[in-house]
């Protein structure tokens, strides 16, 4: 009995628990545009209207940084290593990032680098959009598209979708609750004091504390204005990303650069609106806010 | 204080023995049962002092003998599976004899003597095993060789184990009682036979040479040694004193099947659903002998078995073509009353030709070819001390090797490729010719391309002490059993591309090859040459203690130390793991016809040479170089920067890394068995079961960073965006719960029949169900990968049964097997811009959609008929008679046809006939 005692007692030490001594947690946060950030004076044949609208927003682009600095350029930037050739800078080392919107290949080659997700409710306002910007899109066969459940229909076929929510270009989730899908349930919400605020969470992120060198874990970003010519967006890559590929023949859908994080300032242009000052960690449970609020002008 | 009843020399000759073997080596696992009878008068009351005496065909070095304790207790241990005879005598009650006592591994026979007063007595008793095992405490079951003869198993031991309730997924790796399908330990005759390096079964075995399989999915003692999933523990047969010999030839067609789906030829054109049809053919021819080389001494049996078949796909032009050749030899000796000796040695050389099966796109010239194989060999000694005491040694040294390669070269015009250079040897292979491969792996001609030396070693010794019929001075006696066992492994590999160049072509027109341009080639140094290495030790103490006729505590703690290296050298998997097992079985009414059992368990991962070689450094540096078709494409992210450079990407190490904290998997184990014997010899039950796996291995990625849903690569941590860094880890998110309850019903004990039908509910949930999955490779998508697994079946019913048709003389034998189950998760996954491919969630795992559910039913019949000094077994097996035809495998692999479309369905009718002889 005495034997079993001892045993049973065995039984009770190798339940310790495990720690993996790796500080990784899911980062939650938001981000803050200001109303500027989605208003542009749109002209088309000649005639200008000043548009306040959420799909002005581009792919907003968050880093990790050890530091960030407002020496480097115009606009603050994160620090960077050395740069060994003139004109090519160093890399910003980043710990992590994320992005709010992605550059979705939106079925159609003339959509190519000019849709980001979380922007739209509906098939229609990828159509309508295109047009207000005197950018009226063409299918393969060269007729404007007029019709969003055309495009659907498209993106279904093309992406071997059944759903939208497989086609992650719409909203397809309640995000607040009302029973509809609309413009409350896109990435960016605007507030009641006009500015936009969209949620973001950076998935297990391994956090590193730095303190004690002058700097930190500090959250930075930018958002990617879309270009006054075609509404497109500077970092994506038109020749990468989603192929349909019949043979030889490729249709490329674009993608977000690769660097973006590394050599943010390779895509930062005139328009793009960047964050001022970023938001260090005290603590990786902090619930970060970020302000992007600074526009860049003249460069 | 204990009372071991061993002379102190011999007790001291035991501890030296012991601790000499602690010092250099090594434990195993069941081989053998136990008979633990006890004997009574009219009164029901126990009668000390009966000798008793024991024979069977199966146990060599004649009878045995023991006297009933003062409980009327007795006990005979190490009995080799089989059926034994006994007799008890004792002045004042005359003379029982007992008949038909079948022991089964792992298992206690309990047979109850009863003796009337009266030296004159003579009784003749035919023994019936209970319905109910009050004593064992497993969750699981015991496959005798009768159950394999007569069931319509397709003579594929894993198609039997199948049968098992908690047991899914086809092939030679199953998934039981949730665990991954590379998560389960294989035996024969107690060496572990489970791949060193994958975990998976590591050697193929003549199915004629199966005495008794022993599938154990939980509640088992600490000496079955390690396993997330569960243990196959094949024992093979020894022989007796009777010269015996069987050969039989079976052959199986499953080509009378229904037509298939649609699949794709190998220039990516979709077949019509009734334009292709596969091939499957098989011939087994077996051969066994067995009995003395001196009588009760020494025994020996021989087999053989030779396997052929021919599979193919759907779709596929060339079949797979397996060649087996399966030889066992085995010795055992008994000089003395003190010692038996066992040796075998297990081979299974295979060649198979045309590998490429899974790839419609492969083109016939470009199949490959695999040598596989390997032995295995044990020295055994069984030292019996005394009739409580007994040592079990074993050395063991198993090696495995697969060899891959192109097809060899060919004197044959009609075929053309690989034509033999002049002065080449016909059938030599090409090492020179470099591969080349289409769009999407398309036209994949010429040459196989890659090769692979790859052998796979182990080397175990062990040791095992079992003291039984220990008295306890609170009451009982326990049954107790110490091990050792030290393991070393060692993984050696060589890897290659023939002509250290891959050529990557564009393919302007569909199946005219003349079209070829170079899209872009590899470069590639090598080959490369490099050892992985393992060692283990461990030891174990259990006791099945009985402190009351109708309790059985069956407890132990097990301790596994183990190092996996790297090919540095590097200790990748460290660990000093404690697997504690509780265990309880008890008869409330103690009529051996009830019993209620269950407990606690925790059973250890030590790891496998895989894990360890995904930090391996070795690896092929290259230089990429572009071809013509790139002239015209501008340059994009700085990757390809114009037509015709020379890209260099190489020579460089594996960057994969892992974290410094990695433990090993473990999983914890609740259980509980309800059995009742409601009619006599038919049994119900019910178990529950739950098993609950923590610190999965999983790689995570340190280098590049993704965007919100991880479709697309936005930066990276070491300024290479190129360049993945995987991060070994053991994360606490990487996890398996998995629940099971069986209800049953069975008779399996009858003279004329037997069966048993298993409805099973199960749910399986985690994060992955693979041993490694790379689940936490992509961090946006962790969010996606809880979720049911592909053990979440929900719903399985396995039924079996066989009956002996009364047709004596002659023996007529029909069985049948029916399986349903419901339909597992179904994965959908989505375009990853990084990835090029589907390989994006957008939901949980397993919220996509469910397979249909399946079942199929199989028979067989066996007609024996006396002939001259034999036997003639006429065997016929209708495998799938009636199935659904459900998918079982569905796919978006192809770029033009994402949409899923079904790879397989459910094996269609496969015919077996066969014929036998024997004496």
């Amino acid at each position: 009995m005495r034997f079993s005692l001892l045993m049973t007692s065995g039984l009770v030490l190798a339940g310790c628990s495990f720690d993996e001594n790796l500080p990784i947690e899911n980062l939650f946060g938001t981000v803050v545009l200001p109303e500027d950030a989605a208003t542009r004076t749109i002209v088309v044949d000649g005639i200008e209207d000043t548009v306040t609208d959420v799909r002005l927003i581009g792919p907003v682009v968050l880093g990790l940084y050890p530091d960030i600095s407002d020496s480097i350029f115009q606009y603050t930037h994160p620090v960077i290593g050395p740069s060994f050739q003139d004109g090519n800078p160093g890399d910003t080392f980043p710990y992590g990032g994320t992005t709010i919107g992605d550059i979705r290949f939106a079925c159609l080659q003339e959509l190519n680098c000019r849709v980001s997700s979380g922007r739209y409710v509906n098939y229609d306002e990828i159509v309508d959009w295109q047009a207000r910007v005197g950018q009226p899109i063409e299918d393969a066969f060269g007729d404007t598209v007029t019709s969003g459940e055309y495009l659907r229909q498209v993106c279904f076929d093309i992406l071997e979708a059944s759903s939208d929510d497989e086609v992650r270009i719409i909203a397809t989730e309640d995000r607040n609750g009302d029973d509809v899908i609309d413009n409350g349930d896109l990435d960016f919400v605007q507030r009641t004091d006009g500015q936009w605020e969209a949620e973001f969470i950076i998935w297990q992120q391994e956090y590193f504390e730095d303190l004690e060198n002058g700097g930190g874990f500090t959250l930075w970003g930018w958002m990617d204005s879309p270009s006054d010519e075609v509404y497109g967006f500077e970092t994506c890559l038109p020749t990468n990303g989603f192929q349909d590929q019949e043979y030889n023949v490729a249709v490329d859908g674009g993608r977000q650069g690769r660097d973006l994080l590394n050599r943010p300032s390779d895509y930062i242009q005139e328009g793009d609106w960047v964050s001022q000052e970023g938001f260090q960690y005290q603590s990786v449970n902090d619930i970060a806010e970020l302000q992007i609020g600074f526009q860049v002008e003249d460069l | 204080m204990y009372r071991l009843r061993i002379p102190l020399p011999q007790f001291m000759r035991v501890i030296g023995t012991l601790l000499a073997l602690f010092m250099a080596l090594p434990s195993f696992a069941q081989t053998t049962g136990e008979i633990r009878g006890n004997v009574v008068d009219e009164d029901d009351l126990s009668i000390p002092g009966v000798e008793i005496t024991l024979t069977g065909e199966a146990l060599i070095g004649g009878s045995q003998s023991r006297t009933s304790n003062a409980s009327g207790i007795f006990q005979f241990v190490q009995l080799p599976p089989g059926v034994y005879e006994l007799i008890a005598e004792k002045d004042g009650f005359g003379t029982v004899g007992m008949s038909n006592i079948q022991v089964q591994v792992g298992r206690s026979a309990t047979p109850t003597v009863p003796m009337e007063y009266g030296d004159a007595t003579v009784i003749e008793i035919v023994d019936t095993p209970p319905a109910v095992d009050v004593t064992s405490t497993t969750r699981g079951q015991v496959l005798t060789r009768d159950f394999l003869n007569q069931i319509p198993a397709g003579r594929s031991y894993q198609s039997a184990v199948g049968m098992t309730a908690g047991v899914v997924g086809g092939g030679g790796n199953p998934n039981i009682s949730g665990g991954a399908s590379n998560e389960n330990t294989y035996l024969l005759d107690g060496v572990n036979i489970t791949d060193p390096v994958t975990g998976t079964f590591s050697l193929n075995f003549n199915y004629d040479a199966i005495e008794q399989i022993e599938v154990l999915l939980g509640g088992y003692e600490p000496e079955y040694g390690v396993s997330l999933g569960g243990i196959v523990n094949l024992v093979t047969q020894t022989g007796t004193n009777n010269l015996e010999f069987d050969t039989s030839i079976f052959y199986v067609n499953g080509d009378m099947r229904p037509r298939m789906d649609a699949r794709y030829t190998a220039d990516g054109f979709q077949l019509a659903p009734t334009g292709f049809d596969s091939t499957f053919q098989s011939l087994q021819v077996s051969a066994r002998v067995s009995g003395p080389i001196v009588r009760d001494k020494a025994w020996f049996i021989l087999s053989y078995q030779h396997d052929r078949s021919l599979i193919a796909l759907t779709g596929v032009p060339v079949p797979r073509d397996f060649d087996a050749h399966y030889v066992l030899a085995k010795f055992t000796v008994q000089p003395s009353a003190e010692h038996r000796f066992t040796t075998f040695l297990q081979m299974d050389p295979s060649a198979i030709d045309n590998t490429q099966q899974g790839d419609p796109f492969v083109k016939p010239e470009a199949q490959g070819r695999q040598y596989q194989g390997g032995f295995v060999t044990q020295a055994r000694w069984q030292w019996f001390l005394s009739t409580k005491a007994n040592l079990d040694t074993q050395f063991v040294i198993q090696k495995s090797f697969i060899e891959v390669g192109s097809v060899p070269c060919t004197h044959n015009l009609d075929i053309g490729y690989h034509a033999c250079k002049p002065g080449e040897q016909e059938d030599e292979v090409d090492w020179d010719t470099p591969g080349r491969v289409g769009i999407f792996g398309a036209f994949n001609s010429v040459s196989f391309g890659q090769f692979a030396f790859d052998d796979r070693l182990r080397y175990q010794g062990s040791t095992k002490l079992s003291i039984v019929g220990v008295t306890d001075p609170l009451g009982g006696s326990h049954d107790f059993k110490f091990g050792v066992e030290g393991v070393q492994t060692v993984w050696d590999q060589i890897n290659g591309y023939s002509g250290n160049t891959l050529y990557y072509d564009l393919n302007q027109v569909a199946f005219d090859p003349n079209t070829f341009q170079n899209y872009y080639w590899v470069e590639i140094t090598g080959p490369i040459k490099f050892r992985t290495s393992g060692s283990q030790f461990n030891f174990f103490v259990q006791d099945a203690y009985k402190p009351i006729d109708n309790l059985t505590i069956k407890y132990g703690l097990r301790f596994d130390n183990t190092v996996q290296r790297n090919d540095l050298g590097e200790p990748v998997l460290t660990g000093n793991l404690f697997g504690p097992r509780l265990y309880a079985a008890w008869d409330p009414f103690g009529k051996g016809k009830t019993k209620i059992a269950g407990g606690y368990g925790r059973f250890n991962d030590t790891g496998r040479l895989a894990v360890a070689d995904f930090t391996s450094a070795s690896s092929f540096g290259s230089k990429l170089f572009l071809g013509e078709f790139f002239g015209g494409r501008t340059g994009n992210a700085g990757f390809l920067n114009g037509p015709a450079e020379v890209y260099d990407v190489g020579p460089r190490a594996n960057p994969n890394i892992a974290h410094d904290t990695v433990r090993l998997p473990r999983v914890d184990e609740v259980l509980l068995i309800l059995q009742q014997e409601v009619v006599e010899d038919v049994a119900v039950g019910a178990t529950l079961a739950g098993k609950f796996t923590r610190n999965l291995f999983e790689s995570d990625e340190t280098n590049v960073i993704y965007d919100e849903d991880g479709s697309a690569v936005i930066g990276s941590r070491n300024s290479n965006p190129f360049l993945n860094v995987q991060r070994l880890r053991t994360p606490q998110l990487a996890t398996r719960d998995y629940f099971q309850a069986d209800f049953e019903i069975r008779k399996i004990n009858s003279k004329r029949w037997f069966g048993q039908l298993v409805y099973t509910y199960t749910q399986s949930i985690g994060s992955s169900p693979f041993a490694t999955s790379g689940s936490f490779a992509n961090d946006p998508q962790t969010q996606f990968n809880y979720g049911q697994l592909n053990t979440d079946l929900n719903h399985a019913v396995k039924a079996f049964g066989s009956w002996k048709l009364p047709t004596d003389p002659w023996t007529q034998i029909v069985g049948f097997t029916f399986e349903y189950y419901s339909g597992q998760p179904l994965e959908r996954f989505y375009y990853s811009e990084e990835n090029q491919s589907y390989s994006l969630r957008i939901r949980p795992r397993g919220q996509y959609f469910r397979f249909p559910g399946q079942w199929q039913f199989s028979i067989k019949f066996q007609q024996e008929l006396d002939v001259r000094k034999g036997k003639l077994t006429l065997d016929f097996e209708a495998r799938n008679l009636f199935n659904n035809r459900a998918p079982e495998s569905l796919s978006s692999l192809f770029y033009t046809e994402n949409r899923l479309f079904t790879v397989a369905r459910q094996a269609p009718l496969r015919l077996q006939f066969g014929l036998r002889y024997g004496f």
